[in-house]
């Protein structure tokens, strides 16, 4: 029943309050306009950045053109996908209310649960694919970054988390099987476990690079552990519940653990324990994950989460501050020589298919359906909340990733290349390094050896050079960026170590909760196969648990200690490969959605999914192909094998940059390991992407399937829906608070 | 909000005209219902009052039961988050 303005109220029983409004009033003439200055200064800040040539770029710009395209793109093209697609009904109870239990069924306040899942998909991810991608200029990665968030990464979010929402919170893997049938969801569930594998080996080659040669990081890293403990033991046995208050103490011997590191690198005992190579710091990676993931949860993922909350909202923040405060200009062309020919230092590969692949948080992250259909969808109060959690909480991670691209591109290029490079070719010296990056045509003045000496010096580093993976450069910029607006250059190395900080301590999150998901998918599926091995399935058996971590510790580590051997640059041979999983997974996420929404008889709809997952098949297809056929050694995996076989076999000692046999036979065997990687994953997603072919075909023909959504359960509860209440909202909230507290829901389940 | 009813700071009430000499109150007072919010949200978010809601949540449900106390309810979710991880991206 509705009222002459066109605000509907939802009732669920007569005479009860409502439990829900449909707002049909049209947009308000103040809004229209406010919407229309927004539009116009997006598109004048797009057109400063696509279109200013020969004069610097300033950062700000970048902010601009961001947030105008994504209040539009939320306010419009979410509205859209909301009333076409999602079709909310808040008088529908969600999975939170139905099955409330206080423990993982609990509906949150949706600006919380905002909070908790834009901290479940937020890590490093954003921080170090942009970074990686600023080798083609600053232009391709902001489109792609703005424009595949808007139109593929924040849809597939969104609509993940809707579609989970409707069946119970069930996770990825179980869509998979329900709506694809049993070959589509083995092949999904087998994908994202290999795909969980590698992203784990992948983020912790970029903690290893980031730490490798630092004392001052290997310390303030390994001081995280003991606070972390710390913290858990406070929280346990001496003031539980108290969260917050341990949480602020952490923080307080976080930022005392990052000064200090700064003193006990100049010690000469300091040096001598805290300075470890690649290979060192990936052994006690591969120990540490292990020894997380049995641990029990209180103890050291709990703390670690808590920390690691704070200080992503701390970064976002910061880095937003500084830009703004700043305005630093953009040293990097807007289309750099790499895009265009594909033989840049940082990756290989030329800007299609490859700049897509690089940067995959941000803009299109399969990952992050995951997080999706995992814990949020358990918490959602209301169906129409989905779109701020799902599409704002993605957005929210792109713009993260903006910033991260601006903090990459207002430092020196030539600095970005000496840090990007791999050793191969700056040769590891600030002398080499200097004739290195000065022979690439970067336009300005040439740099000195001096001056990258200096730079190392100025953040508090014994060297810069070659330090791959993107976290090096952003602290890097950070400090560039923040010591200009608070503290000056002798804070420069303070922030220098606190980005790095962050960055590892968001990755250390990731490993352990990965390897955790990782070990409780294999020792199901373990449990699957029958007999004795059914003992896998109870949680509680320590022996199958902790067989199971070593298992997938076992898997990530090869990947890892590979990538930290390998003679050309683990980074450059690596991400890429991180990359394809990770959009490959988008495109398992994306056929289930799609499947769901043709079966619902929603044709003319369908792009609105298809769209994003046409165009993630064509570009990890490309890769995937590129990566695994071509005849370029730098490009294809196969190609590299076969030359360096080829090489061996005639009896040389050394080829390209593999110095001796050894590093030879490693770049054999790693290339192997990396080609048939490519061709499971590639071979994984067009089996998922056929069945849900198959399944999509016989719905079309039938007019429509049934979907496995649960039956409709009247809800019970009043939730405004964005994140400000509307004034109708207000007014039914305060019918609700005059109430009291609410009673026993009719029919709930204990 | 949640539907038990709390209210939650800076939200419900619309501020009333005044003059020119309780300027600085108001301020004082918008601060502090600033910093009370942002109390709120963290406090929220990180988890301070799920044992709250837990005790809020078992009156409803089941009456006459005695709820756990705080460091037994903690122990009870960690022990259940053990055996159903959540992922963390990237």
């Amino acid at each position: 029943m509705s009222d002459a303005s066109g605000v509907e109220v939802l009732r669920t029983e007569e005479g009860a309050l409502p439990v829900g409004v449909i707002d049909r009033r049209p947009m308000p003439v103040r809004s229209k306009i406010v919407f229309a200055v927004i539009a116009l200064l997006g598109a004048v800040a797009w057109s400063v950045i696509a279109v200013v040539r020969g004069e610097t770029v300033n950062a700000v710009w970048f902010v601009v053109a961001a947030v105008c395209t994504y209040a539009v793109a939320y306010r419009f093209y979410a509205r859209f996908v909301e009333r076409k697609i999602v079709r909310p009904r808040d008088d529908r109870a969600t999975p939170a209310e139905r099955y409330e239990n206080a423990k993982d069924f609990m509906p949150t306040d949706r600006r919380v649960l905002f909070g908790h899942h834009f901290a479940a998909i937020a890590g490093a991810g954003p921080l170090v694919g942009p970074v990686l991608a600023a080798q083609m200029g600053y232009l391709p990665g902001t489109l792609w970054i703005v424009i595949g968030c808007v139109l593929g990464g924040a849809v597939q979010d969104f609509l993940v988390l809707s579609i989970s929402v409707r069946r119970r919170g069930r996770s990825l893997g179980q869509m998979a099987r329900d709506e694809l049938g049993r070959v589509g969801g083995i092949a999904a569930l087998v994908g994202v476990f290999v795909i969980m594998i590698i992203i784990i080996a992948v983020l912790g080659l970029v903690v290893v690079n980031a730490l490798a040669e630092s004392p001052w990081g290997i310390f303030s890293i390994a001081m995280t552990i003991p606070i972390a403990l710390f913290m858990g033991v406070y929280l346990r046995f001496l003031r539980p519940g108290r969260v917050s208050e341990v949480s602020l103490i952490g923080l307080v011997l976080l930022l005392l653990a990052i000064v200090s590191g700064g003193w006990v690198a100049e010690t000469d005992w300091g040096q001598d324990w805290f300075t470890l190579s690649k290979v060192a710091i990936a052994w006690l990676l591969v120990a540490y994950g292990f020894a997380a993931s049995v641990l029990p949860v209180w103890l050291l993922l709990a703390p670690r989460d808590y920390l690691s909350t704070f200080m992503k909202v701390g970064t976002i923040v910061l880095l937003a501050v500084g830009i703004l405060l700043v305005r630093p200009e953009v040293q990097a062309p807007a289309v750099s020589s790499f895009a265009l020919e594909g033989n840049g230092p940082a990756f290989a590969g030329s800007l299609f298919p490859f700049l897509f692949i690089t940067i995959a948080c941000g803009a299109l992250s399969g990952f992050h359906s995951l997080i999706a259909s995992g814990t949020t969808p358990k918490l959602l109060e209301k169906e129409s909340q989905a779109r701020l959690i799902g599409y704002g909480g993605m957005m929210t991670e792109s713009f993260v990733a903006i910033m991260a691209l601006v903090t990459a591109v207002v430092i020196d290029q030539h600095l970005y290349f000496v840090m990007n490079a791999p050793t191969a070719l700056t040769g590891g010296t600030p002398e080499a390094a200097a004739a290195y990056v000065n022979g690439l045509g970067l336009g300005g003045p040439d740099i000195s050896p001096g001056e990258i000496a200096g730079a190392a010096e100025n953040v508090g580093e014994e060297s810069i050079i070659s330090r791959t993976g993107g976290a090096p450069t952003l602290a890097f910029g950070m400090a560039q960026v923040l010591a200009s607006a608070i503290g000056g250059s002798s804070l420069a190395s303070f922030w220098y170590h606190f980005a790095i900080m962050f960055e590892a301590l968001f990755i250390l999150t990731t490993v352990d909760a990965g390897t955790r998901v990782a070990r409780f998918m294999l020792s199901d599926s373990l449990g699957n196969l029958g007999g004795p091995a059914k003992r896998f399935r109870d949680p509680s058996w320590r022996v199958g648990a902790w067989l199971c971590s070593a298992l997938v510790v076992a898997g990530w580590g090869a990947i890892l200690l590979m990538g930290v051997t390998d003679p050309l640059g683990g980074i450059n041979t690596l991400f890429p490969l991180f990359g394809i999983a990770n959009q490959l997974l988008a495109a398992i996420a994306l056929s289930v959605v799609f499947t769901v929404v043709v079966k619902k008889g929603l044709f003319r709809w369908a792009w609105i999914p298809g769209l994003p997952l046409v165009w993630d098949l064509v570009v990890t297809m490309t890769a995937s192909y590129q990566k695994i056929f071509s005849t370029d050694p730098r490009l294809g995996y196969w190609a590299q094998h076969d030359a360096f076989r080829a090489a061996r076999d005639a009896g040389e000692e050394s080829f390209g940059s593999a110095a001796t046999p050894e590093a030879m036979d490693a770049v054999i065997r790693n290339t192997a390991v990396q080609g048939t990687l490519s061709i499971l994953f590639a071979a994984l997603v067009l089996v998922t992407v056929l069945a849900a072919a198959v399944v999509c075909v016989r719905a079309v023909r039938a007019g429509g399937l049934p979907t496995s959504e649960e039956p409709d359960v009247p809800s019970q509860i009043f939730a405004p829906t964005g994140m400000v209440p509307t004034d109708a909202e207000r007014e039914i909230q305060a019918l609700w608070d005059a109430e009291g507290p609410r009673p026993a829901r009719a029919g709930v389940h204990g | 909000m949640s539907a038990a009813g709390e209210v939650v700071p800076g939200l419900a009430s619309r501020p009333r005209p005044a003059g020119r000499a309780d300027r600085p109150a108001r301020l004082g007072a918008r601060a502090a219902r600033a910093w009370r919010a942002v109390r709120w949200y963290v406090g929220a978010l990180l988890g301070d009052d799920d044992h709250a809601r837990y005790v809020a949540h078992l009156a409803r449900t089941s009456p006459g039961a005695t709820p756990l106390d705080v460091g037994e309810y903690w122990r009870e979710r960690h022990a259940h988050t053990a055996r159903h991880p959540g992922s963390r991206c990237c």
